[in-house]
């Protein structure tokens, strides 16, 4: 390409027409900083200082306002009451009179979103003509009359009209506060389509072949633009989780009653072996023991046919870490289909310029299409991506018809950033739109984690999967990538939506999710599932629950079918593992000296010797009203820890490894060597190596713990 | 040309004419828009860069010496407060926006074939880095001469050949990538 054919192409090539109040919005700003600077150089020291006030405000509107052009210009307005020409008057009354059709690209989305919907509301549009009117008119009143008389009087008068025109906008962003968070939602699709139109987008998101992305890393750093990313996306340390404490003893004689909901994620565990194969220590925040321990299959009793979806099985060991406590394990497994229900699965991908990583949106691509085989020929799957804006990419399509859905998933690649709240809604209209009554609904939605433009408050986010989820449409989250990894977003938004979040860190972790464990993934056969145990003062003085700290419930939630929990799929297998101390054991918390004769309480004598009583809350898939289990936990549950089964022995190798990793206090003797030797022995069939995998992982974090202090 | 006018009046804005200087902002305004757009390719946001540079023009009127044509020392305006908007911008984290999406075509609508290429052209444009993408706006698109293009950049006229030269080579490969890929895929 040479010069002058380069000269010749672009000579073709024009720039738009700038939009006339946007000249007369520059041209104003201009006259307004002409002034500023002549009174200052002309009119001396003293005219300066009493003219601090309007410079402030100016400043402050530099500052703060300068991104949004109505306001600057009805603040122009105002203060031509003190200018002095009749020519810049007219200027800015007609300025004012225009109201404004722009929407700023530089106050945030959210914000733009609000203006545009109010706008487009009319009885907002006739108070903001009524508004620019009203000013209008004491612009002009205040103008003749101000300027025959002093300056100072003038400034003044300026000062307080100033204030007026911008009073429509702090009201429109104080009414954009406490906006329902439907409207937020609907206000954030409306910026969607104000900022592109959604046809472009799958244009954008779909179109460009995949090699523009090799481009930058052969030439140069890139500015962002549209479809050309930086090679690969590169994001360090801003992974997020959210900050829990770790459980802690409880006193029986305090608080007798442990509630929780159960948690079948396991994405805590393949994040935690990814930073272990990168060679580092997980940030304990990461480190949720219980998805950890529920991350292996264990082979617990399945229940009767036709009975309850799952049966408790109960074991109770020798603490391995701390002489004197018992472990109570309780594990629960649910049945497996036969029949599996269809399926109408819309996967929601991410497509935003942070997913350009190997590790992200080519191994998610890869992901679901071993996905694809798992499902049956009259299943459909629909495709969402959402970056910059969002766009359908595959209206349902029936597995069967595997070439059509795999050509699209080929097609993504990654640009833009990330639109997620608008995805999340076209991603459930389409599965409106294929919805399959009793079947299997649900949005798989696909992402490095953040959601950084539109709704940005997982609150409103939450509540918005919680009203989809009632109406029979699911969301789980399949997590990819590190670095900008939004922990707790991916987990608020599966715990809210009836479905489960896992962390994809490599291709068989992506064959365990979604194909051998697709039905445990994609079947509920329980939903609400919530534990609560009552342990009995006489046998036990004090107890701790191992992990589940995010998924704690109050006692009085147990019989609150209104409170949500977590589901169990089809073979899914759940542990929840208690650290008790029995009555007479060396105590972490000290008796109450006041109720010390309360706490002889008589215990029923059919519960004499039991150790607690076990509850179990479940409702069947579509039922509203819950059911109860219920078991008491006996020394007859006691078992010497090498007779207990490799499951029962593994889980609590997992569970100390976890303490470990946690860096948690009540870790005790467990060490590294012992983990790896407990994990060992009791691996069992363990027949796709995970076990094994996790042994070696023990390996790879004791050396990192030698070499690094944890974060 | 308009040259003496706009120096007559930028000395009468100096001396503290506000007709003048508003009818010197009025001239220009079109013209720094049009720089704005083609370093940023998004309207709204040469419309914000054509803004920020109004006001700066207002408040260094003083710092122009008559050494040079006017436009030159307003298209070293122009590019520092679009520089500056990208870097506030960026520090913010604002989302990115197609460019170029609303180019006019000067004569006729060219064949898809020509637009697939002008795309490729501005995309690569957009890509590169600012000195050598200032450097193309000046010399190949605002046609101006190496020697003007070095008077606005404070450099060489050698060194201007020089980056043109860089430009294109950086443009051409971006080219050969674009079209590698399309045979390939």
């Amino acid at each position: 390409m040479d010069e002058q054919k380069l000269k010749d192409m672009l000579a073709h090539l024009h720039a738009p027409e700038p939009e006339e109040t946007s000249k007369n919005q520059a041209l104003n700003g201009a006259m307004m900083a002409y002034d500023q600077k002549m009174q200052k150089k002309t009119q001396g020291v003293a005219n300066a200082d009493r003219l601090t006030g309007i410079n402030n405000l100016f400043n402050n509107v530099r500052r703060n306002l300068m991104p949004n052009k109505r306001v600057l210009s009805g603040l122009m307005a105002a203060v031509s009451v003190i200018a002095l020409t009749g020519v810049f008057l007219s200027y800015a009354v007609t300025q004012s009179g225009r109201g404004s059709g722009t929407i700023d690209r530089e106050t945030s989305i959210i914000r733009a979103a609000q203006m545009a919907q109010m706008q487009a509301q009319p009885a907002y549009r006739k108070t903001l003509e009524e508004d620019n009117k009203r000013r209008a008119e004491y612009v002009a009143q205040s103008g003749s009359s101000a300027l025959p008389i002093p300056i100072a009087t003038a400034k003044e008068e300026g000062a307080e009209a100033s204030r007026m025109p911008a009073t429509p906008r702090a009201d429109m962003l104080v009414e954009g506060k406490v906006a329902k968070d439907s409207d937020r939602l609907k206000s954030a699709e409306m910026a969607q389509r104000v900022q592109a139109p959604a046809s472009n987008v799958v244009a954008g998101a779909v179109a460009t072949p995949p090699a523009s992305m090799n481009f930058s890393a052969t030439l140069y750093n890139l500015q962002p633009a549209d479809s050309i990313q930086p090679q690969y996306y590169k994001d360090e340390g801003r992974d997020k989780f959210q900050d829990v404490e770790e459980n802690n003893v409880k006193s029986v004689a305090a608080e007798p009653v442990s509630t929780f909901s159960i948690d079948v994620d396991t994405s805590s565990y393949s994040f935690m072996r990814r930073q272990l194969n990168s060679g580092v220590l997980p940030q304990k925040d990461a480190v949720r023991i219980e998805e950890m321990v529920n991350y292996f299959d264990y082979n617990y009793a399945l229940p009767e046919k036709g009975a309850d979806p799952f049966q408790p099985t109960i074991a109770v060991y020798d603490a391995p870490w701390k002489q004197g406590d018992k472990i109570i394990h309780v594990g629960i497994k649910g049945y497996d289909i036969d029949t599996k229900p269809r399926s109408n699965l819309v996967f929601l991908i991410d497509t935003s310029g942070s997913m350009n990583s190997p590790d992200k949106l080519p191994l998610l691509i890869n992901s679901f299409k071993l996905m694809l085989d798992s499902l049956s020929p009259d299943d459909t799957v629909g495709i969402v991506v959402y970056a910059g804006s969002a766009g359908t990419v595959l209206e349902p399509t029936k597995a069967g018809d595997k070439q059509k859905i795999i050509n699209a998933l080929e097609q993504l690649h990654a640009g833009g950033s990330t639109a997620g709240a608008e995805g999340i809604r076209q991603a459930y209209s389409l599965a409106e739109q294929a919805l399959i009554k009793d079947g299997n609904n649900r949005i798989i939605l696909a992402t490095d984690g953040d959601f950084n433009v539109g709704i940005t408050n997982p609150k409103e986010l939450k509540d918005f999967v919680e009203r989809k989820r009632d109406e029979g449409i699911s969301l789980s989250v399949l997590g990819f990538g590190q670095g900008n990894y939004n922990d707790q977003m991916m987990q608020t938004l599966a715990q809210n939506g009836n479905g489960n979040a896992a962390y994809i860190d490599n291709l068989s972790e992506a064959r365990k999710v979604l194909v051998k464990e697709a039905s445990s993934t994609l079947f509920t056969i329980a939903k609400d599932v919530k534990i609560q145990v009552e342990f009995n003062p006489a046998m036990v003085s004090e107890y701790r629950l191992i992990g589940y700290e995010t998924r704690h419930l109050n006692r009085e939630d147990f019989n609150n079918d209104k409170v949500d929990a977590g589901e169990v799929g089809a073979g899914h297998a759940v542990t929840a593992i208690y650290e008790i101390t029995p009555t007479g054991g060396a105590k972490a918390v000290d008796d109450l000296r006041y109720a010390a004769t309360k706490e002889k309480a008589e215990v029923k004598p059919q519960a004499d010797g039991e150790y607690a009583f076990l509850k179990i809350r479940y409702k069947e898939p579509n039922g509203d009203t819950s059911k109860l289990m219920t078991r008491p936990i006996t020394p007859n549950d006691d078992v010497k820890f090498d007779n207990a089964s490799d499951d029962v022995r593994f889980a609590s190798a997992v569970a100390g490894f976890g303490q470990l990793l946690k860096g948690s206090k009540y870790a005790g003797s467990m060490t590294y060597d012992r983990v790896i030797d407990i994990g060992n022995n009791a691996r069992g069939k363990d027949e796709f190596g995970y076990r094994a995998e996790f042994v070696s992982l023990v390996r790879l974090a004791k050396s990192a713990a030698t070499l690094q202090p944890q974060k | 040309m308009t040259e003496p006018d706009d120096h007559r009046l930028a000395r009468e804005a100096q001396a503290g004419d506000r007709r003048s200087f508003a009818a010197l902002v009025e001239r220009h305004y079109g013209f720094m828009f049009k720089v704005a757009w083609q370093w940023c390719g998004v309207r709204e946001d040469a419309e914000d860069i054509a803004q920020e540079a109004a006001i700066k023009l207002a408040q260094h009127i003083d710092a122009f010496k008559f050494e040079s044509a006017f436009t030159t020392w307003l298209y070293r305006l122009v590019l520092n407060t679009a520089k500056d908007y990208y870097k506030a911008k960026n520090r913010r984290n604002t989302r990115e926006q197609p460019m170029f999406e609303d180019v006019v075509y000067a004569s006729e609508e060219p064949s898809p074939e020509q637009k697939l290429e002008q795309k490729d052209i501005l995309k690569a444009l957009a890509g590169l880095p600012e000195q050598l993408k200032e450097t193309v706006i000046l010399v190949c698109w605002q046609g101006l001469s190496h020697k003007e293009a070095g008077d606005i950049l404070d450099c060489p006229e050698g060194t201007i050949s020089w980056r043109v030269h860089e430009a294109r080579k950086k443009i051409a490969e971006y080219l050969d990538i674009q079209r590698g890929a399309k045979h390939h895929g």
